[in-house]
């Protein structure tokens, strides 16, 4: 690419970057982020909850079931650890605690 | 016809470029050996092997909950671990792993006052060593300066060192988007369990849009051109930018929230399980470093943290770069490792 031409795309581009960050950073964009993120949210949502459905009346487990199941293994885990802790309070000693 | 060599150059630039961008994903990071030392629910400590250790204290190293850990450890030659590890520090990493939507309900008390101080145990155990050093970079250095803000001289933390890290946004960017009133994050973290770390990406890649969505690439294909482009460089940095776990919803709502709409940390209206974060607690020894070109972080987010603090021994750093390339840039080696070296090594014996 020839200089003149280099000089020319960077000098755009820094202008053009320069335009953009006062754009994203005013009240009109920020609200259409706003929006344009709850309706990303509520679209994935309802799209999650169909096909959990879809797979529940397949009597297949869904991503539900799993969660739950997983949530259960954490707070086993939490349990153990508890455990542990009292374990290792109890091996120290009193001098120790 | 003497357009022909330079058709052919820029067909094969164009080629090599996207042959860089293409196999990206394939870089190898966080290449360093180490050992698991210890783990809990999705948090993993590790140690990182060495045998010149040196110093002490050892240094547990704390990033944030966007992104992954691995840009301590970017790649061979590369690395902060490496440098550490080369200054004879003993090195742990508290990797916070990939939260699923069993961890929606995951807040910021299980980061402050569970993970972390089971960390700091376990590292103690291990290095044998009374005290620790906490290195927090971004979410990860607020994470830590909660913990000392609630814990004050009963931490086993020594010395304190927050990279770029949020204490209060006032005047933000981020602060704009998510703090104004209308963006509702209970109506976020009620439909989702997880916040998908894509979105998180989008939105600070949007903070520059230009440059990260444009100038970055068409930079590249120029380098490529040019025969000057780092191919190791680029690939891995681009690997881990694009490796976005999600912030489990309970924890990012307590984030937004507190942090940003409230800013709480430094209205002091902070609690954890009860126990207020009170900022004038923190006695450690403090080093904080904030980036000159930082826009997810400016350096007035940082600051307001050295008004607070009780501290006796306060360095502060302000130096020029970028949120991450402030400590993962190729200047990175020459520019801040030796001050943070230095830093730790005349705090790091005994």
């Amino acid at each position: 690419m020839p200089d003149a031409l280099r000089k020319m795309v960077d000098a755009v581009e820094g202008r053009a970057a320069a335009a953009m960050e006062q754009f994203v950073a005013g009240e009109g964009f920020s609200e259409l982020l706003v929006r344009v993120t709850e309706n990303v949210v509520a679209v994935s949502r309802i799209s999650s909850d169909v096909w959990d459905l879809t797979l529940r009346n397949l009597r297949l487990a869904g991503r539900g079931d799993i969660d739950r199941l997983a949530g259960h293994l954490l707070r086993t885990e939490d349990k153990l650890e508890m455990l542990l802790q009292a374990f290792e309070r109890q091996e120290a000693g009193p001098d120790r605690q | 016809m003497t357009q022909v060599p330079g058709i052919r150059g820029a067909l094969a630039a164009g080629i090599e470029t996207a042959n860089i961008l293409l196999t990206a994903p394939d870089a190898r990071i966080g290449t360093t050996p180490r050992d698991l030392v210890w783990s809990h629910r999705k948090t993993t400590l590790y140690r990182y092997r060495s045998t010149e250790r040196r110093h002490r204290v050892p240094v547990l190293l704390v990033f944030a909950l966007i992104n992954r850990p691995e840009i301590f450890d970017l790649r061979p030659g590369n690395s902060f671990v490496e440098y550490l590890l080369e200054q004879g520090f003993d090195v742990y990493l508290l990797d916070w792993g990939v939260p699923g939507a069993e961890d929606a309900e995951t807040g910021l008390d299980y980061y402050v006052c569970d993970a972390l101080p089971w960390a700091m145990r376990e590292v103690r155990r291990c290095s044998g060593a009374d005290s620790v050093t906490l290195l927090g970079w971004c979410i990860g250095g607020t994470l830590c300066a909660l913990h000392a803000a609630l814990e004050g001289s009963r931490s086993p933390a020594r010395n304190l060192i927050l990279l770029t890290t949020p204490i209060d946004p006032k005047d933000s960017l981020y602060r704009t988007w998510v703090g104004r009133d209308s963006f509702d994050v209970q109506f976020v973290t009620d439909k989702w369990d997880v916040v998908p770390g894509v979105g998180i990406d989008v939105a600070n890649k949007l903070m520059k849009p230009v440059a990260n969505l444009w100038t970055t690439y068409r930079r590249l294909a120029q380098n490529v051109q040019d025969g000057r482009a780092d191919r190791a460089a680029f690939q891995s940095m681009q690997k881990w930018i694009s490796d976005n776990p999600p912030f489990p919803a309970r924890a990012f709502r307590e984030w937004v929230t507190w942090i940003y709409k409230e800013r709480r940390l430094v209205n002091g209206g902070l609690r954890l399980r009860g126990r207020r974060a009170d900022l004038r607690r923190i006695t450690q020894s403090l080093l904080i470093v904030t980036a000159g070109s930082d826009h997810i972080v400016p350096r007035a987010n940082t600051t307001p943290l050295l008004d607070q603090v009780l501290s006796a021994d306060v360095t502060d750093l302000a130096l020029p770069g970028g949120h991450i390339g402030l400590m993962a840039g190729s200047g990175a080696r020459n520019r801040i490792w030796p001050e943070l070296g230095e830093w730790l090594a005349a705090r790091s014996s005994g």
